[in-house]
């Protein structure tokens, strides 16, 4: 991710501008255990690459709702296309016209849809599992930074 | 025989060192396929650095600047031994 996807011009530009991003390194013996997926979900092969089981990509919106995640590396364009769902389906949610009790059956019925339309059994797995229940980041177990992080300094 | 344990254990500990450092040089990415405009190389941060995303070290961290900024929040997760790996 770091040395194609993340040297994007396109993407370095797109991440600076609508996100702020953060880069966490887990323990490996904590694999699976951060609370995205269910623990017995084990992820496998995506077409475009690896690291499945390794690494994972997760959106949330500024008051810490996760709007989705996706395990597994990603190429420019699986990336951006994963980027750009987070995006939409954040302002739908968050449009001052929808309920904040509605959001939850919105955010399934976009991840569901997403389900159906994915590039892969993994990737619509991962749509599915998600579309189960809303998350919030504080929900999570995301604090297993161990200081690896300063090679990206 | 003890003298030559002595003289040849930090001889093949440097070797090894040698070795891997050698190895870490030259083994290229295999976190992933390489693609076109992209070396691959797991020491090839050129690309990255061009430019370069604004990481913050934690979710918490970042959830506090989107709030003020209004944007949202991307996070990589990376188990240890691949940051390791430079992937």
């Amino acid at each position: 991710m770091r040395t194609v996807t993340f040297s994007d011009g396109g993407i370095v530009k797109l991440l600076n501008d609508k996100f702020v991003c953060a880069w966490v390194n887990r323990r490996p013996d904590l694999k699976f255990m951060d609370g995205l997926y269910p623990k017995e979900w084990r992820p496998r092969g995506l077409p475009n690459g690896a690291a499945v089981t390794n690494i994972t990509s997760v959106f949330a919106a500024p008051d810490g709702t996760v709007i989705h995640a996706i395990p597994g590396y990603l190429n420019v364009a699986g990336f951006k296309r994963h980027l750009e769902f987070a995006r939409k389906l954040q302002a739908r949610l968050f449009d001052p016209a929808v309920k904040k009790e509605d959001r939850a059956g919105l955010f399934a019925k976009a991840h569901l849809e997403a389900s159906k339309e994915a590039k892969d059994d993994n990737e619509s797995e991962a749509h599915r599992l998600l579309a189960q229940r809303l998350m919030r980041v504080a929900d999570l177990k995301v604090d297993y930074f161990d200081g690896l992080g300063d090679v990206m300094r | 025989m003890a003298v030559i344990k002595i003289t040849w254990a930090p001889i093949a500990l440097l070797s090894l060192a040698l070795i891997s450092a050698a190895k870490q040089e030259n083994h290229p990415c295999t976190c992933h396929p390489r693609e076109a405009g992209a070396s691959g190389s797991r020491n090839d941060w050129e690309g990255y650095r061009k430019g370069g995303i604004a990481w913050h070290y934690t979710v918490d961290e970042a959830l506090k600047i989107a709030r003020d900024e209004k944007k949202l929040v991307f996070w990589y997760h990376v188990a240890g031994d691949l940051d390791k790996e430079g992937c």
